[in-house]
Order: structure tokens, then sequence, then C-alpha cells
């Protein structure tokens, strides 16, 4: 059996590319892509210890399930939220997107 | 009807709230509010000395505070000399709301002029009435407002406000040392109460609980109010600045009444005063060097008023001079006699300024006599009572006075009477042959007497100036028998012949060197002030106390002032806007970072996050 | 080398590569394929975990129905011309470098001195213990996230729709 560090090792440098796209990445659609990355570097995680971690158990895989059914969610309502805000100002540049500003 | 004397104070007080809250619709009306109010209060007053005379001290208290063994109370008491007072209070300001109708008629805030009136009538009929000296204390304090609001009544004349804040400010440097003396009083004896406190303080000095210097220390603490209240000598600069106020305001308050405090206090407090000899010695010199002080300065002022006030401050000094050689009804019966006759005299002046369109300079009367009668017979009465003529009212206090200096053995003081005394009868006559003969001086003709309104209190005055002697004479020492009845207050002393021979020559001699002067003039008038010209100098400058005071005090404190200032501006204020003006920059560097960029938000989290992680990794030992 | 270890490699590298060329291909929907890629590959790793139901629903949700709702939404706005011009603040994208870059170093880090988990027998989870384990004692949050996709389903449709004139 593979050693539980490769999975874990795996699931980081997935993470991490997630974050620096969601940094980066200029194309909202993108942004959202990259989060789901994240989330799956997590689901990984959980699958690993699963199955071969100290405690195995079946709870890592139930998690995993609420995991996907959360980013199904999340993808179903940031789409939206995308293209509403698509239509209201013209553009899908994070950049411009800047309400937030003081 | 004596146990109704709280009603007294109340009736001024009813008057004063009256006109508070409707003051500006009655305007000249105000002044029947005010007069009735205090001819309400006099007629009580008057009843309540009758059943004082056939009956005995009234007290009525309830408890205010407790707190430990303590016990403030308040209430109201009716002694000796608290019906004296209440008889010369309201009378004196009865007659002064008279008065003042048509002095102040022209005066657009009369109401307010009337509602300071009732306050301060009541403020002085409470202090009178107070049964312990915390609340004395009180009304001690409302009476130097009053003073205050009134003397700066014309505040839109910067001589009145300047007047009116050296007046409150002075005093208070007397009423900070009467507070002190309340505080070592209370925490010796445990007690506001006059007869708990000299009851405690003669068991302590018995059983040596309370030294001797304790009791002279707050002695000398009270009587540093009555000094600050009542101008003596070094606290004696504000009365004659007071006079900016009205002219009825400078008879009822700086004449009669709340300068007499002062002397009401020591008389109060007297069996403190008389367990210490050094206190009474004090109390002596002060009184002696007051009087002979301000006489001197009397002689060569001009103002009429100020003539007046320093003639004030120079028998306040003769009363405070009684009560320090032991003669408690000298000095008490000189407050009464006083308070009528400079009373008189104020008013009188007070007709003579409205006569003549508000000029107060006597160099610029004379003649008055023919102009207006009946103003000049009772100011000639009032002058003959401050010289000391029988068998007028000042003849006998005066005389009794001297007679306590004289049996109280220090030749000095005794001296410096007798050339207050002088003085006395001099300067007022100066001021009357100056004012009320000879030729009109002046630029503008006085339009004749005025009316009745004015000119009947004049004559109540002066028949009270006449008469009021009378109810303590070697034919019938009552005033004496009615106030020490039942108080163990030292001996009083009562002249020998050659006193009251000595006591008219000298008011005769000093009318006959003013009558030389000023009227025959015989004498130049520059006859003295040619041949010293630095001592007319020096008293034309009041000593130049004033001058000395800016220097020693006022100019230091005002420096150190300034220089706190200035620490406070540049250090103080330095660093709250420091603080201030970092924080704002600080939020402006920051909002210019709140760009709304969700990513660099994001960022910054993360090196954040990072920061966090790094320093739990250091501190958990991760890294070895 | 064992069989699992080369299959681990393969699909870890899909994974990765497929993650890498999201952030770097030019066209949205060349991107999106990528994206399916990693999916997919981490479908197989599940698979690898002896995850069989979780790795299916994996491909049906993520491979599946998310990869469309992706095809979607970038139907629906601006996918042709995604250059925005120039960056305003290139130091943005260095400093996130090296914060990623020092984050993933502390996780690799942290990882490589896990070596007190032993390699140990493989537990399998099947649908059935799943299914035990959802409706018995996760059976609360079952129905929070029944709640939950309702919610978003309603709160999806009122957002994205055309507001009334």
């Amino acid at each position: 059996m593979v050693h539980i560090t490769f999975f874990l090792a795996l699931a980081a440098i997935l993470f991490c590319i997630g974050l620096y796209g969601v940094l980066t990445r200029r194309h909202l659609v993108i942004v959202l892509v990259c989060v789901e990355l994240m989330l799956m570097a997590v689901s990984i995680n959980l699958i690993a210890f699963s199955a071969i971690g100290p405690s195995a158990g079946i709870e890592g895989q139930v998690f995993t399930l609420f995991i996907i059914s959360v980013a199904a969610a999340e993808v179903a309502v940031g789409l939206a939220i995308l293209i509403a805000l698509y239509r209201n100002r013209e553009s899908i540049d994070v950049i411009k997107h800047d309400l937030l500003r003081w | 009807m004596i146990q109704n004397a709280w009603l007294i104070p109340v009736f001024p007080l009813i008057a004063f709230i009256i006109l508070l809250f409707f003051g500006r619709y009655l305007k000249q009306k105000s002044a029947y509010v005010g007069i009735t109010a205090m001819a309400l209060s006099f007629i009580l007053a008057v009843l309540v000395l009758f059943e004082r005379i056939g009956g005995d001290t009234y007290t009525n208290t309830i408890t205010w505070l407790t707190f430990g063994d303590s016990t403030i109370s308040m209430g109201y008491e009716v002694t000796a000399l608290n019906a004296m007072m209440l008889i010369v209070v309201t009378l004196v300001s009865l007659v002064v709301h008279i008065f003042s109708k048509e002095y102040m008629h022209e005066d657009d805030r009369i109401n307010v002029f009337y509602s300071y009136l009732g306050l301060f009538s009541f403020s002085m009929l409470g202090l009178v009435l107070a049964p312990n000296i915390l609340q004395l204390f009180i009304f001690w304090e409302l009476v130097g407002l009053c003073s205050y609001l009134l003397v700066g009544f014309w505040f839109f004349k910067p001589e009145a406000a300047a007047a009116a804040k050296k007046a409150f400010l002075t005093t208070r440097i007397g009423d900070v040392g009467l507070l002190i003396g309340l505080v070592l009083l209370f925490t010796a004896t445990g007690s506001f109460e006059y007869g708990e406190v000299f009851a405690a303080m003669e068991a302590g000095l018995l059983n040596g609980t309370i030294s001797e210097a304790l009791v002279t220390v707050i002695a000398i603490c009270i009587f540093l109010g009555a000094v600050g209240k009542s101008a003596q000598f070094p606290l004696h600069v504000w009365l004659p600045d007071a006079m900016e106020g009205p002219t009825p305001v400078s008879a009822l308050i700086h004449a009669a009444t709340m300068v007499a405090a002062g002397v009401y206090l020591v008389g109060v407090m007297y069996p403190v005063f008389l367990a210490s000899n050094t206190a009474m010695t004090v109390v002596a010199y002060t009184g002696a060097i007051t009087a002979i002080f301000a006489a001197t300065i009397a002689l060569v002022n001009t103002d009429i008023k100020r003539i007046l006030a320093y003639s004030t401050v120079s028998q306040l000094g003769l009363m405070i001079l009684a009560l320090g050689t032991v003669g408690y009804v000298a000095g008490l019966f000189h407050l009464m006699t006083h308070a009528f006759f400079k009373a008189l005299l104020f008013l009188g002046a007070g007709s003579v300024i409205y006569g003549l369109h508000h000029r107060q300079d006597i160099r610029k009367m004379g003649g008055l006599w023919s102009r207006m009668k009946v103003t000049s017979i009772t100011f000639l009465i009032g002058a003959l009572a401050i010289a000391g003529v029988p068998p007028l009212a000042g003849f006998w206090s005066k005389e009794l006075v001297l007679a306590a200096v004289w049996y109280e053995g220090d030749i000095f003081l005794f001296i410096l009477a007798v050339l207050t005394s002088l003085l006395t009868a001099f300067y007022m006559f100066r001021l009357f042959f100056k004012a009320f003969t000879g030729e009109f001086r002046g630029d503008h003709e006085p339009h004749g007497e005025n009316s009745k309104l004015m000119t009947m209190p004049l004559v109540v005055l002066a028949t009270l100036a006449v008469v009021a002697g009378f109810v303590n004479t070697p034919f019938g020492f009552w005033l004496e028998g009615f106030l020490t009845e039942g108080l163990n207050v030292g001996y009083s002393a009562h002249g020998d012949a050659w006193l009251i021979f000595l006591s008219i020559g000298i008011a005769v001699a000093g009318i006959a060197l003013a009558w030389a002067m000023y009227y025959k003039k015989s004498i130049p008038e520059d006859f003295l002030s040619s041949k010293f010209p630095g001592a007319h100098k020096v008293l034309l400058n009041k000593y130049y106390m004033d001058e000395f005071y800016q220097k020693a005090f006022v100019l230091p404190t005002v420096t150190i002032g300034k220089f706190f200032w200035e620490v406070d501006r540049s250090i103080i204020d330095g660093i709250v806007n420091f603080v201030g003006r970092s924080t704002r920059n600080s939020g402006r560097t920051f909002a210019k970072r709140h760009d709304g960029q969700l990513q660099t938000y994001g960022l910054v989290t993360i090196i954040g996050g990072l920061a966090v992680i790094a320093v739990a990794f250091v501190l958990g030992g991760y890294f070895g | 080398m064992s069989t699992q270890l080369i299959f681990f490699l393969v699909l870890a590298i899909i994974a990765i590569a497929g993650a890498v060329l999201v952030l770097k291909l030019n066209k949205i929907s060349h991107r999106i394929v990528s994206m399916f890629f990693t999916f997919f590959a981490t479908a197989g790793i599940y698979f690898l975990l002896g995850a069989e139901f979780i790795g299916i629903i994996q491909i049906i949700v993520y491979a599946g129905a998310v990869t469309i709702l992706f095809v979607f939404g970038m139907m629906m706005t601006e996918h042709r011309n995604i250059t925005f011009g120039y960056h305003p603040r290139k130091i943005h994208r260095v400093l996130s470098f090296i914060g990623v870059g020092t984050l993933l170093g502390l996780m690799l880090y942290g990882i490589s001195t896990l070596d007190n988990l032993p390699l140990k027998e493989q537990y399998v989870g099947t649908a059935e213990d799943i299914g035990i384990s959802l409706y018995g004692h996760y059976f609360i949050a079952v129905i929070g996230m029944g709640f939950l996709l309702t919610a978003a389903l309603i709160g999806a449709i009122v957002i994205a729709r055309k507001e009334a004139k």
C-alpha cells in the first residue's frame, strides 16, 4: 500500500495551486474553479485518512459526501451570483468588482 | 409667633421666586412684590423680637444627615443676638427696597434687581437664623454670591464686572479659611451646633483632649472668614471697588448687613475666641489696623461712595477691635447702630447721586443744602451719628467701644481707636461741607429734592440714627442685659465720665477742624497735603495696596497660569493632537489599502495566517 | 515499486498537471476541460483508496454536473477574450507566489515529519456502511444538507433570473 504521506502531499499541492489561482486569476469563473480545486484537495485528505489513517473508519467518506454536496450548492449559487454580476456590471474581471472599496 | 420665625427668610425667597419666573412681565411692579415681602418679614421680625424679649431662646431643628456618630441638623434658632440682627436686616432691607423703587426705575432690569435683592435678603436672614455653623456657612456663601451678582449688576460696565470678580475672589480667600476652620472645629468637637461645639470645646480644654494651640488655629481660621466678608485688612480691597454696584445695594449689602456678617460670625463664635488669648489679640489688632488704615484713606478720597466705603471698612474695624478686646456688647451694639446710620449715609449719597445724574465726585458738588433739603438734613444727622455726637446713636456705641478697648489695657490699641474716631469725624464732615455747603461746582444743576419715595426712607433711618442708641446708655443697659443674658461672654466695660467727655471732645475736634478747613476756609485745604506731598500721594493711592496685590499675587498667579497654559497647549495638547493626528493618518493610510480588491484581502489573510503559523511553529518547537 | 504506487503517481501527475493547466491555459473552455481531468484523476485516487462509492459520486457530481455548470457559466458570460490587459499590481502576483509557496513548504515539511504513522492495512468502507452511517448517526446532518441544497436551488434561481422591468 502507498504510504499516506503521498496522498497528503498531493492534497497539499492541489490545495496550494487552487489557492494561488484564487489569489491571482482575474476571470471570475476560473476563481470559482480554483475554489473547487481547494475543496477537492480537502476531500482527498479525508478519504486518505479514512482508508489508511491511524484511526481509519467510515466517517471520512461521509464527510466527503457532505463536502461534495456543499461544493455543488456553492457552485450553483456562485455561478448564479456571477451571472447576475456580469449582467449588472458588464465585466468578468475580479479587479473591476471593487464594491467593497472605502 | 417665635416658632414661625422661619417664615422671615421665606417671604423674600418667595419674592425672589416670583420675580424669577414672572419678573419680566411685572417690570416696574416688581418693586411692590419685593417691598411687600420685606414688609411682612419686618413685621414678623418685630413680633419675634418682642416675644424673645419676654421669652427664651427658641430652637427648632430637624436631622439632615447622619453618618457614624455624627449628626448634622438644620433648622432655625432665635437667640437674643439673632433677634436683634433680624430687626436690623429686615428694617434696612425694607428701607432699601422702598428707596430702590425710585432709584432704579430708569433701569430696564429692575425686576432682576429686585429678585437679587430678595435672594440676598433670604440668604442674609437665613444666615442670621442658622442654628449651626454649617448652615451659617451655606448662607454665608449665598450672600457672597448675591454680593457678586449685585456688584456686577451693571455688568456691561467693565469696572463693575471687574469689581464683582474682585469682591468674589477676595472674599473667597477668607471663605476658604472659614471652611478649614469649620472642618477643624468639627474634627475637634464632633458637632456643628453652637451649643454642643462650645460645650465640647470647654470640656476638651479642661481634660486636655483639645489643645489651646488648636483652638487658636480654629479661631483664626474662622476669623479669616470674617476678615474676608467684613473687609478687614488685608482683604479689605474689594469693598471700595464694590461701590460700582447700585447705591442701594451698597447701602444694604456693603454697609449694613453682609459686611456685618463677619462681625456677627465672630459674635456667634465668641466662646471659641474667648478660649484663646492669641486669637483675641489677632482679632483686636486686625480691627485696629483696619480702622486707622481705612480712615486715613478716606481723608483724601474724592468719590462720595468710596469715602463712605472706606468709612465702612474703618467702622467694621472698630467693631472687630471691640470684639477683640472682650467688648462683646460694644461690638454688636456698634454693628446695630452703624447699620442704621451707614445705611442712611449711603442712601443719602444715593439720593445725591440720583439728583446729580450719577455724578459721584465731591469736588463737583457743593451747595446742595439749599437744593436738597431733606437729603441734606438727614445726611447731616447720619454724619453727626457716625462722628459720635451725643445723643445720636453712634455716640453711645462708639463710647462703649472705646471703653472696651481702654479696659482691655492695651494703650496702643486705645490710641488707634481714638485716632480713628477723630479721623472719622473729620472726613465725614469734610465730605459734608464739600458736598452740601458752599457754591455749587458741578456742571449740571440738580433738579431739586427727590420724591417722597426716596426721602421717606432717609427720614426713617435718620430717626433710627437718632434713637437707636438709647437702647444701651449709661442710664440703662437694656441691650446689654438682653444680649448677655444667660451667656458667658466675658465682662463688659462701661465708660467712665472722662471717657464720655473724651469721646465728645474727639468728635467736636474733628468736626471743628473740618469746619475750619472746608467751610470757613481759615485753614487752606491743601495745608497738610502741600506739607506732606509724599504721604498725601500714598493715601490717594490707598497705600498702594491694589498695586501691591497686583504685583505680589495677581501677576505671579497670572504668570504661573500662563506658564501652565503654555505647558497645556504645547505638551498636553501636543500629545493629544499627536495621538489624534497619528490615528487619523494611519486611518488614511489603511483606508487606501481598503481598495475593495478581494484578492488583495485574501493575500493579506494568507500572509497573516502564515505569520501566525510561523509563530506557532517557533514557539511550539517544530523547528527544533 | 508496487502497482498501486505506479497508479498513484500517474493519477497524481494527471491531477497536478490538470490543476496547473487550469491556471496556465489561454482559453476558458480549455481550462474547464483541464479541470475535468483533475476531477477525474481525483476520482481515480478515491478508487485507489478503496472508496468506490465516493469515486463514483465524484465522477457524477464533479466531473459531470459541476463541469457542465461551469460550461454554462462560461457561456453566459464573456469568454472569448480573457486577456484583461495590463495588471495594475505585479507585486501582488509575486507576493501571492511567495506566500502560497511558503505555505506549501510548511505543509510539506509538516507532512514529511509525520514519520510515526505506520503503513497499515487499508480500511474498505462499502456503500452500505456509508448508508448506515448517513441515515443513522448523521441523520440530522443529512436533513440539514437537504435544506441547504433546496435553499441553494431556490437562491440560484432567484439571483440569476432577469429582474422584472
